[in-house]
């Protein structure tokens, strides 16, 4: 399906309490990054007219939805995860992701609690991750361990 | 504050339960914006290869969080909100969204309680603004009807 654009907001009241303002808006491309761009700030600055509260996050991107069916296989469950372990190559702090219905087949035989960072599609994953993922502060990662998790027991 | 870049994948498992993954990554602007499309799809591929569910979702964009302090404005209350009514101007379909933290100052003294549009100041602005960026969930342009004041229910 095509991307479709979105932006949120979030206002924070006199308590500090939040509510968000969510809208669809045109998907975001390169060509048309800078129109799109004065647009929100425009329509931001409008929003801002007509409310008392303060405005702490916006988040603008597109949103694509691909699928709205369950999964064939019965293996597929959300309960089970990768948790992905990785450190910022600068700062050397530790983060993770979760990923859900990891597929058990690419656990490791000779290091059963963890995936097989070596091997086909789990390897391609660690080239992608580390290629493309940042750390929260802006910087590049390096994946240090895939374990599979799921619900504490 | 700084801008942070942002990439959501939702998978829908066996019994259709939904679970998110998110990851940061490059901001996003219109010099890398098809360089990192590529990235994307490529990372988004590699996550299928490791996973079993549906991919359901993917969302992206750039986020900035821009203060974490409360409002200094007594009026400022997110139980008071603007109740935007709006319509896709090509399937005529209606929709709405809520604006928390509603300057009542904006009401209508003719009309009490609406937002006053027709004030050549900011409820116009907001409008203007409104109609030239928001698109229907369908993707048609959009036209503000009204602009309610509601709060909780009494």
């Amino acid at each position: 399906m095509a991307d479709k654009g979105f932006v949120t907001l979030t206002i924070a009241d006199y308590d500090t309490e939040v509510s968000l303002v969510a809208v669809a808006c045109t998907a975001l491309s390169a060509a048309n990054w800078t129109a799109q761009s004065i647009a929100r700030g425009l329509f931001i600055s409008g929003v801002q007219g007509i409310s008392k509260g303060l405005r702490v996050q916006q988040q603008y991107g597109n949103r694509n939805l691909e699928n709205i069916g369950a999964a064939e296989l019965p293996v597929a469950q959300r309960e089970l995860k990768w948790l992905v372990q990785y450190h910022d190559t600068v700062t050397l702090a530790r983060y993770t992701i979760t990923v859900p219905c990891a597929d058990v087949a690419l656990l490791d035989p000779d290091n059963r609690p963890y995936a097989l960072l070596s091997g086909g599609a789990m390897s391609f994953f660690v080239s992608q991750f580390n290629g493309f993922v940042l750390s929260p502060t802006g910087h590049a990662v390096v994946i240090d361990s895939i374990k599979l998790v799921g619900r504490a027991l | 504050m700084p801008v942070t870049g942002k990439l959501t994948i939702s998978h829908i498992d066996y019994d259709g339960e939904v679970s998110n993954s998110f990851a940061h990554v490059t901001v996003l602007s219109a010099a890398n914006f098809d360089a990192q499309a590529t990235l994307r799809t490529n990372y988004v591929a590699a996550v299928e290869a490791i996973v079993l569910g549906n991919l359901q979702k993917t969302e992206y964009g750039n986020m900035s969080l821009q203060s974490n302090s409360a409002s200094d404005d007594q009026d400022a209350q997110r139980e008071l909100k603007w109740l935007v009514s709006y319509h896709d101007t090509t399937s005529l379909k209606r929709y709405s969204l809520e604006i928390g933290t509603a300057d009542v100052a904006q009401l209508d003294p003719n009309d009490r309680a609406h937002a006053n549009i027709g004030d050549a100041g900011v409820v116009d602005a907001f409008v203007t603004a409104f109609e030239a960026y928001v698109l229907s969930p369908t993707g048609g342009a959009v036209s503000v009807d009204e602009i309610t004041l509601v709060g909780r229910p009494v």
